[in-house]
C-alpha cells in the first residue's frame, strides 16, 4: 500500500534555510514530497493525491478541507462526551480497532490534507529559538531533551505540538497562533533555573512545560513564584512540587503524584501477595519525596521495609545494594530511579541466581529512555512492572485518544500505530496540560499569566482525553490526575509498554 | 782564490736536518696542541649542558609526574558520586558535599582550596568561604569534556568535569599553592638556578640567581608540552672547573717534545755520516787506479751495504759492454745485397711518405736513379693523389694499425720517369725505422698481364652485346647444370641482375631445374640440338610462364662438351589470349542461353526502337501481352494503347530519356489490350546508341504487373481500415477507463465516510460489506489502472534511443525491491545488451516479466535468471524462473488482455501484465513467447531489434 507523502517536520530537515517569518510554505510541501523516501509506502493505485493537490492549490479549499476535517473530529470530540462510557465499553472489547486494515484512499486523502495543511503552522512551531511573531503566544519548554532522560523530553515535546497543531488549526487561542520554544536542562538544575529564567523574560511566553526530573523542578519554584509564570508539569512527581507552600501557587500537574505513587506501588505489590518490600531510591528530593510517600503506605499497614537502601546518580555501589536488598529476604523491591541507574539495579538483579532474584515493581522513571535498549538482554530475567499513568493501548483508549495517535503517526515518521509512541504517558500528559492551557488561556481573556494561573484553577468541568475532570485544579489541589488513574505495566517482547493486563492477552496489530 | 770569490761551503747533514725538520715539527706540535686543547674545552662544555639538559629533564619528569597526581586527584574527585549526586540535589549539596569538602586532608601541604562550579562557572561550593575561580576559559574546556590546567606565581588551578550520562554538567576546581607546591619538589644547590614557567610566565624562580652572567644554563618543554618549561643553570667556574686544569699541563708537553727532538737531530745525523765518508774514500781509490776491477766495501748498515753493491756491479757492466764494431758493419753489407738483388723494385719511406729507401729493380721500373728519389716525396712514383692516400691511409689508421710484417697487396698506377703510367702491384708492409714507424712497399710490374686482361674484358663485352640483343632468353649452362652466361632478356624473366645469375646453379632460379636438366642430359648426350619444345617455366616472382625452348649442346675447341646452350622464347602472352578466347566464347554462349529462358519465363516482353524510325521491333512475349502477334509496332501505335490518363506522364519520362536527362527510362502505365481491357505495365528501357546527332536507338522490357498492382490497392485498403479501428479502439480504452476512476473513487470515498461516520456502531456484517465493496473497487480500479496503461504504449514516446538494459533491468529490480525481500528470490543478471527502445517502457516490461516469477513462485525458494544471447540482427533476452510453471495448453492464452489462469484468492492481479509486455516488445519490433511446463518453472523470451 502506498501512502501518501507526509510533510516533513521542519525546514531545517527538508533542507530548506530558516525564515524567522515563516511566511510562504507553499513550496515546502512540494520539496518534502518529491524528497520522501520510500518508507511505508508500496505500490498503490490509490495513490489519490498528486503532488499539485497538497502543494499549488490556494489557500481557501485547502482551509475548506480542513474545515471539514476539524467538524468531523469535533463531532467525535462531542460525541464522546455524551456517549463516553458507550465509547469506552466498545472500545475495551475492540481496544485494537485503531489497528484494522488502514489503507482506504479516502481516510488517506484526508490525512494528508491534514498534514499537509499544518505542516506550515508544525514547521512554524518547531523553531527553537525566539518567537517568530510579536503577535503568537508563546508556551517555553524546559526539559531534558538530550541527555539520559531524552525520550521524556521528546515526548512531552511531541504531546504539546501535537495539542498545538490542533488548536492553531481550529484558529490559535484568542485569535493569535500558539508556539513552543525548547530548551533543554539535561537533568542539570542549574540550567533549567537559567531555562526558566530566560524563557520567562521573553514577554509572549504565558507557561513554562516542564519535563523530568524533581530535582531540577525543585531549585526551579523559588523562581517560577517570583516571576508569576505558570508551571506546568507532565512529567516529575515529587509530592513538594505541587505541595510547595507557595501562594499562590503558579505550579501544576497532570501526571503523577509520589504521595499517590507510594501508596499504589505497595497496595499493587501486598495484591500480588509480595510481603516483605524492599525499598531503593535515589538520594535526590524526587527519592525522599517518595520515601515519605512509601513509608506513609507501610505505616498505615503497619508495615516496615525490610531493608531500605540509597544511591546516589552515578553512583558506582549500586550492584552491592542490590545485593543487600537480595540478602534481605524481600518478596519485592520498590525502585525509584532514573534510567542509568534503573538500568544498572535490573542488570544487577538480573546476575543474581533465579531463586533469590526478586521481583522489581519500580516508579515511572524509568521509562524516560528506551530503557529495554539500555538494561538489553537482562531484561527478560527479571520480572518487571512498572507504574504508567496512560497508554494509549489500553481499555482508557478514547476516540479523542485514536485521533490523537492518527495524527501522531502522520507527524512524526517513527511511528506507525499506537505501539510506536514511546513513553506514551509523557505525551499524553503534555497533549492534555496544552489543551488545558489553551481553554485556561481562552477563560482568562488575556495573556497575562495571573490571570491564567487564576483561569486555571477556575478550570472545568473539563472533557480531556486522558480522562474527564470536574475541576482539575482546585485552589488547594493542583494535581489533576488521583490514585484511580494509576496502574501497573510492563515492557512486551518488543519493548513497547503495554499494561499488565493486556499484555497477558498478547501481542495485538 | 780569494775568500769573497770561493763558493759557500755546503751545509751538513746535520744542519740540514735541523733546518727542514724542527720548524715543521714545532709548527705541527703547536698546531696538535691547539686542537687538542680546542675539542677538550668544547667535551667540557657539552659534557656540562648535557649534565644541565638532563637535569632539566630530571626536574620536568619530576614536575610531569606531580601535575598528573594533581589531575588524576581532580578527575577521581570529579567522578566521586557524591558530588555527582551533588549537581542534582540541592540539599546533599548544601549539606553533605560541604562537609566532605572542608574534611578533605589533602598530603600535599600546598593544597589551597577545592570549589565545585555548575556549568557556567559559578561557584556551588567550596572549602573555603572565599572561592573564586571561574575564569571563562576554565569554563570552556572543562565543560568541552577536558580538563584544565593552569598555573601562575600564586596559584595552580585544576579542574576537571563532572561527568553524568557521559557529559560535563558541573566543574570541579583544586587549587594549590604554587611555591610552596614546587619548592617541596626540588634541591637547589648555592651555584645552582632553576625557573618555571607556564605559558610564558615565570611561576616559580630559585633565590640563587645573581646579576653576573657567568653562568650556564639549559632549558626544556615539558613532554613537548610548550606551556611549561624548566630551565637550569650553573655557574660557569663551577661547571668548566677542569678547564682551568689543562694549561699547564700543554707546557709541560711542549717542553719536553722540543728537547727530545733536538737530541733526536744531533744523533739521526751523526748515524748518516760515518759510512757515507767511508765510501767516499774508496770510491776516490779506484778512481785514482783508473780499475775497474776493483770494489768497495762498506760495513754498515743494510743501506750502506747496497749502495756498495750497486757500485759494484756497475763498475763490472761497463766492463763487459765493449763489443767490435766490425761485426755489424759485415751483417749490414749482406743485407744490402740481398736487397740489392731482389727483382721486384723495393722502397722504404716514413710515414709522411718521404722515400728514405730505394733498391735497383725499383730504379729500374720508374727509370729514376736511386739519388733522385731519395728524400723525395712518394709523390714523385705514385702521382695520384687518391691512390696514394689509400694507399697510406691504410697505415696510418691510427685506431686500426696494420701490424708490423703485414703486407697488404693492391694494383695500382706508377708513373715513370718519361711520364709513361705503369701498372703495378704493391705489397705494403709496416717497418719500425731507428727514426720511427715507415713502410716498406714491394713493387711489381704487371704492365704485360694487364694488357691481357683488358683484351679478354673487351671480348666478353662484345659477345654479351651480341647475346642481350637477341629477344629471345639465352642460357648458357655447363655439364654440371651451373648457369654460365645469360643474356639480359633472360635475366629479366628470372627476375636478378645479370651478375647475381651466373656462376650459380639453376635450382635458385628454376623450380623446375631437374626436369631441365634430364632435358638437356638427354641433348648433351644424343650432341643433337632439340628445337621448339614448349614447356612452363615458374620464376621465382612465383609467376607460371609459357615458354619454347631450342636446346643445342656446345663443345669446346678441342670437341669436349662443356654445357648447353638454351634459347627460350617466351609465348606466354600468346598462350594466354589463346586461352581467353575460348573462355569468352564460352561464357556468351552461356549467358544468351540464360537471357533466353529468363525472358521467357518471366514473361518479359522485349521492344527494341530504332529512334529515327517509327518502327519499334517487339518480341513474341511482348505481342503476347497485348494480344497481338505481330513483330513490329508502331511509336504512334503504342501511344494510343497508354491509358489516356498515364500518357502524358509516361511520355514525358521516355523524353527525358532521349534528351539525354536521365540514363534509364522506367514507367508504371496502362496498356490497352486487344479485348479491349487494360494491362498494368511496368517499363524500363535505356539509350543504347547515341553519337552526335543524339540517340540513335532505345532498348527496353514491358513486364506485365497487373496482378501485383490489383493486390496492393487491396492490401492500402485494407491496412486504413484497420488502422482506423485501431485508433478507435485504443482512444475509447483510454477515455473509458480515465473517465471509470471518478465514479469508482466516488465509491470508495463514500463507504469510507460511511464507516468513518457510523465507526464502532457498525454489526460484523455491515463492516464485511463495506469491505468487500472497497476491495471490489480497489480490484476494479486495479483494472482500470492496468488497462490504462495498456492503451498508453502506444501513444508513449518514440523508440529511438539506446537504451543499456542493465540499467534497466536494475530499475525494474529496485522497483520491486520490496517483493523481492518478501520472496527471500535470488536474481542473477548477466551482462546484457543495449537496444534501441524506450527506456520507461522497457522497464515496465522486465518489471512485469520479474514480477510474474516472484507472484507465481512455488514452494522452492524462488531463482530468477536473466541471459541475453544474440540471434542475427536481434538480442533475446530470456527471464527464466523456477516457479508454478504454465500448462502449454495456456500459451497461446496468457498473452492476452485479461487472461488469468488462476482465481482472485490465489493470485492477486488484473491479468494484463503479460499484454503490456507481448504490446511494448512488438511495439519495439520484437516479440516475446514462453516457455514452460506445469510445475517444472518458466521461460520467458523477449526478442529485440539491436
Amino acid at each position: 500500500m502506498r501512502k501518501v507523502a507526509k510533510p516533513v517536520r521542519s525546514r531545517k530537515q527538508a533542507g530548506i534555510p530558516e525564515t524567522r517569518d515563516g511566511g510562504d510554505f507553499s513550496g515546502l510541501v512540494f520539496k518534502s514530497l518529491s524528497g520522501l523516501s520510500a518508507d511505508r509506502r508500496h505500490a498503490n493505485p490509490f495513490f489519490v493525491m498528486p503532488r499539485s493537490y497538497s502543494s499549488n492549490r490556494p489557500i481557501v479549499p485547502r482551509i475548506l478541507t480542513l474545515a471539514v476535517v476539524l467538524l468531523l473530529a469535533t463531532t467525535g470530540c462531542s460525541r464522546s462526551s455524551r456517549e463516553s462510557e458507550l465509547a469506552s465499553d466498545s472500545i475495551t472489547e475492540n481496544w485494537g480497532a485503531d489497528y484494522s486494515p488502514r489503507p482506504v484512499f479516502v481516510k488517506q486523502a484526508f490525512e494528508t490534507e491534514i498534514t499537509s495543511v499544518l505542516s506550515s503552522n508544525l514547521t512554524r512551531v518547531h523553531k527553537n529559538d525566539y518567537p517568530s511573531s510579536r503577535n503568537t503566544i508563546v508556551i517555553g519548554l524546559d526539559a531534558d531533551l538530550t541527555s539520559a532522560s531524552a525520550r521524556a523530553g521528546e515526548a512531552v515535546q511531541r504531546g504539546v505540538r501535537l495539542a498545538l497543531q490542533e488548536i492553531n488549526d481550529a484558529g490559535g487561542v484568542l485569535g493569535r497562533t500558539v508556539e513552543l520554544i525548547s530548551r533543554d536542562h539535561r537533568g542539570n538544575p542549574r540550567r533549567g533555573l537559567d531555562n526558566v529564567r530566560e524563557l520567562s523574560e521573553i514577554p509572549n511566553v504565558v507557561a513554562i512545560m516542564g519535563g523530568i526530573h524533581t530535582p531540577v523542578a525543585l531549585e526551579e519554584l523559588a523562581t517560577i513564584h517570583e516571576r508569576e509564570i505558570p508551571f506546568l508539569i507532565p512529567w516529575a512527581a515529587g509530592t513538594p512540587l505541587v505541595s510547595n507552600g507557595y501562594q499562590p501557587n503558579y505550579v501544576f500537574r497532570v501526571s503523577v503524584r509520589d504521595e499517590y505513587a507510594g501508596e499504589f506501588l505497595v497496595e499493587q505489590a501486598l495484591k500480588s501477595n509480595y510481603q516483605r518490600l524492599a525499598v531503593m531510591l535515589e538520594q535526590t528530593g524526587w527519592g525522599r519525596s517518595n520515601h515519605v510517600a512509601i513509608r506513609t503506605a507501610l505505616d498505615s499497614r503497619n508495615l516496615e521495609a525490610d531493608s531500605v537502601q540509597w544511591f546516589h546518580w552515578g553512583d558506582p555501589t549500586i550492584e552491592e545494594k542490590v545485593n543487600k536488598v537480595v540478602a534481605s529476604h524481600a518478596d519485592a523491591l520498590l525502585l525509584v530511579a532514573n534510567p542509568l541507574e534503573g538500568a544498572d539495579v535490573v542488570r544487577s538483579m538480573a546476575n543474581v541466581p533465579v531463586p533469590d532474584r526478586v521481583p522489581v515493581i519500580s516508579h515511572w522513571g524509568i521509562t524516560a529512555s528506551d530503557f529495554p535498549a539500555l538494561v538489553g538482554a537482562s531484561l527478560s530475567r527479571v520480572n518487571l512492572l512498572f507504574l504508567q499513568s496512560y497508554s494509549f493501548l489500553g481499555d482508557r483508549a478514547t476516540l479523542q485518544s485514536r485521533v490523537l495517535v492518527k495524527a501522531y503517526c502522520n507527524t512524526y515518521d517513527d511511528a506507525a500505530n499506537a505501539r510506536d509512541i514511546f513513553s506514551p504517558a509523557g505525551t499524553a500528559h503534555a497533549y492534555e496540560l496544552t489543551k488545558m492551557l489553551a481553554e485556561a488561556i481562552e477563560d482568562a481573556g488575556t495573556v497575562n499569566r495571573r490571570s491564567i494561573r487564576d483561569a486555571f484553577e477556575q478550570l472545568g468541568p473539563y472533557e480531556g482525553m486522558i480522562r474527564s475532570y470536574e475541576r482539575p485544579f482546585p485552589q488547594d489541589h493542583h494535581d489533576a490526575l488521583g490514585i484511580e488513574d494509576l496502574r501497573l505495566a510492563r515492557y512486551d517482547a518488543d519493548g513497547v509498554i503495554v499494561p499488565v493486563n493486556i499484555a497477558a492477552v498478547g501481542q495485538h496489530d | 782564490m780569494t775568500e769573497a770569490t770561493r763558493p759557500k761551503s755546503p751545509r751538513t747533514l746535520q744542519q740540514k736536518i735541523l733546518w727542514r725538520v724542527f720548524p715543521i715539527a714545532i709548527i705541527a706540535l703547536l698546531a696538535i696542541v691547539w686542537l687538542t686543547r680546542n675539542g677538550m674545552e668544547r667535551a667540557i662544555r657539552d659534557e656540562a649542558s648535557i649534565r644541565l639538559q638532563q637535569n632539566a629533564q630530571l626536574t620536568a619528569a619530576r614536575i610531569s609526574d606531580q601535575m598528573l597526581q594533581l589531575r588524576g586527584f581532580a578527575r577521581t574527585l570529579a567522578a566521586n558520586d557524591l558530588i555527582i549526586n551533588s549537581v542534582v540535589d540541592r540539599s546533599q549539596r548544601e549539606g553533605q558535599l560541604t562537609v566532605f569538602l572542608r574534611s578533605l586532608k589533602l598530603p600535599n601541604r600546598a593544597f589551597r582550596r577545592v570549589t565545585m562550579a555548575d556549568y557556567r562557572g559559578r561557584p556551588l561550593v567550596s572549602s573555603t568561604p572565599d572561592s573564586d575561580v571561574d575564569t571563562s576559559e576554565t569554563v570552556e574546556v572543562v565543560m568541552g569534556g577536558k580538563e584544565y590546567f593552569t598555573a601562575n606565581a600564586d596559584t595552580i588551578l585544576v579542574a576537571a568535569p563532572v561527568l553524568y550520562a557521559g557529559r560535563p554538567e558541573a566543574i570541579v576546581a583544586v587549587e594549590y599553592d604554587s611555591d610552596a607546591l614546587l619548592q617541596s619538589l626540588f634541591t637547589i644547590g648555592p651555584s645552582e638556578y632553576l625557573q618555571l614557567s607556564f605559558n610564558g610566565g615565570v611561576i616559580y624562580q630559585s633565590n640563587t640567581r645573581i646579576r653576573d652572567d657567568r653562568w650556564v644554563s639549559a632549558s626544556t618543554a615539558l613532554n613537548d608540552d610548550d606551556t611549561w618549561r624548566v630551565q637550569r643553570g650553573e655557574r660557569a667556574d663551577v661547571a668548566y672547573a677542569s678547564l682551568n686544569r689543562l694549561s699547564p699541563f700543554f707546557i709541560g708537553v711542549i717542553a719536553t717534545f722540543v728537547t727530545g727532538l733536538l737530541a733526536a737531530i744531533a744523533l739521526t745525523s751523526r748515524i748518516a755520516t760515518r759510512p757515507v765518508g767511508q765510501l767516499v774514500s774508496q770510491i776516490r781509490s779506484i778512481e785514482d787506479t783508473n780499475d775497474l776491477s776493483g770494489k768497495v766495501d762498506v760495513e754498515d748498515t743494510k743501506e750502506f751495504q747496497d749502495l756498495g753493491s750497486a757500485f759494484n756491479r756497475m763498475i763490472a757492466s761497463l766492463d763487459q759492454k765493449t763489443v767490435s764494431l766490425e761485426q755489424l758493419q759485415a751483417a749490414e753489407s749482406r743485407l744490402r745485397t740481398v736487397f740489392e738483388s731482389v727483382s721486384n723494385g723495393l722502397v722504404g719511406t716514413d710515414t709522411d711518405g718521404t722515400i728514405t729507401l730505394v733498391n735497383s729493380s725499383l730504379e729500374h721500373i720508374f727509370g729514376y736513379d736511386r739519388e733522385d728519389l731519395l728524400g723525395r716525396s712518394i709523390d714523385i712514383i705514385v702521382p695520384d693523389a687518391s691512390q696514394r692516400t689509400c694507399l697510406m691511409d691504410r697505415f696510418n689508421d691510427g685506431a686500426q694499425p696494420v701490424q708490423q710484417g703485414t703486407v697488404d697487396r693492391q694494383t695500382l698506377f706508377g708513373l715513370r720517369n718519361d711520364g709513361v703510367q705503369v701498372p703495378v702491384e704493391v705489397g705494403l708492409s709496416l717497418v719500425q725505422w731507428e727514426t720511427g714507424p715507415g713502410i716498406i712497399a714491394s713493387v711489381d710490374d704487371i704492365s704485360r698481364r694487364y694488357e691481357q686482361e683488358k683484351d679478354n674484358e673487351r671480348l666478353r663485352h662484345e659477345t654479351q652485346m651480341i647475346l642481350d640483343s637477341i629477344p629471345a632468353l639465352v642460357v648458357f649452362k655447363d655439364t654440371e647444370n651451373q648457369i654460365v652466361r645469360v643474356n639480359k632478356a633472360a635475366a629479366e624473366v628470372i627476375g636478378a641482375p645479370v651478375s647475381d645469375i651466373e656462376g650459380k646453379h639453376s635450382r635458385e632460379f628454376f623450380a623446375e631445374h631437374e626436369q631441365y636438366y634430364q632435358d638437356d642430359l638427354a641433348v648433351m648426350q644424343a650432341g643433337i640440338p632439340k628445337l621448339g619444345i614448349v614447356e612452363s617455366v615458374t620464376t621465382r616472382g612465383n609467376e607460371t610462364r609459357w615458354a619454347s625452348t631450342d636446346k643445342i649442346p656446345i663443345y669446346d675447341r678441342h670437341d669436349h662438351l662443356t654445357g648447353i646452350i638454351a634459347v627460350i622464347n617466351d609465348i606466354t602472352a600468346l598462350k594466354r589470349t589463346e586461352d581467353q578466347l575460348a573462355e569468352t566464347t564460352r561464357a556468351a554462349q552461356q549467358n544468351a542461353e540464360r537471357l533466353r529462358y529468363t525472358v521467357e519465363s518471366a514473361r518479359i516482353g522485349l521492344w527494341d526502337w530504332d529512334v529515327n524510325s517509327t518502327y519499334v521491333r517487339v518480341s513474341k512475349e511482348l505481342s503476347a501481352q497485348l494480344g497481338e502477334e505481330t513483330a513490329y509496332e508502331s511509336f504512334a501505335g503504342w501511344r494510343s494503347r497508354v491509358h489516356p490518363d498515364d500518357r502524358e506522364e509516361t511520355e514525358q519520362r521516355v523524353h527525358m530519356c532521349l534528351e539525354g536527362a536521365q540514363r534509364d527510362y522506367e514507367a508504371e502505365f496502362r496498356l490497352r489490350h486487344r479485348n479491349g481491357s487494360y494491362r498494368w505495365i511496368l517499363a524500363r528501357g535505356r539509350v543504347v546508341d547515341a553519337d552526335d546527332r543524339g540517340p540513335q536507338r532505345m532498348i527496353g522490357v514491358h513486364i506485365d504487373i497487373t496482378d501485383r498492382q490489383e493486390d496492393r490497392q487491396q492490401l492500402e485498403k485494407l491496412n486504413q481500415e484497420l488502422q482506423r479501428s485501431n485508433e478507435e479502439l485504443a482512444q475509447f480504452a483510454y477515455v473509458a477507463s480515465h473517465d471509470l476512476q471518478e465514479p469508482l473513487r466516488k465509491v470508495t470515498s463514500f463507504c469510507e465516510l460511511l464507516k468513518e461516520e457510523l465507526g464502532d456502531t457498525l454489526n460484523d456484517d455491515c463492516q464485511r460489506f463495506i469491505h468487500y465493496i472497497t476491495d471490489g473497487a480497489y480490484r476494479m480500479r486495479m483494472l482500470i489502472q492496468d488497462l490504462l496503461a495498456f492503451s498508453r504504449i502506444e501513444s508513449q514516446g518514440t523508440p529511438t534511443e539506446s537504451v543499456d538494459l542493465n540499467t534497466v533491468v536494475e530499475e525494474s529490480l529496485e522497483n520491486l525491491s520490496a517483493s523481492i525481500a518478501e520472496a527471500d528470490a535470488s536474481i542473477c543478471t548477466e551482462k546484457l545488451p543495449t537496444v534501441q527502445g524506450d527506456a520507461l517502457q522497457l522497464v515496465q516490461l522486465f518489471q512485469n516479466l520479474i514480477g510474474n516469477a516472484l507472484k507465481y513462485r512455488s514452494d522452492h525458494r524462488p531463482t530468477i535468471r536473466l541471459a541475453a544471447r544474440k540471434a542475427d540482427t536481434d538480442w533475446i533476452i530470456s527471464v527464466k524462473d523456477n516457479g508454478i510453471g504454465i500448462d502449454p495448453r495456456y500459451h497461446d492464452q496468457i498473452f492476452g488482455v485479461f487472461k488469468r489462469l488462476h482465481t482472485m484468492d490465489t493470485y492477486q492481479g488484473t491479468g494484463i501484465g503479460l499484454a503490456i509486455c507481448r504490446r511494448i516488445a512488438e511495439r519495439l519490433g520484437g516479440s516475446i513467447d514462453v516457455e514452460s511446463r506445469e510445475g517444472q518453472g518458466s521461460t520467458f523470451h523477449v526478442r529485440l531489434p539491436e
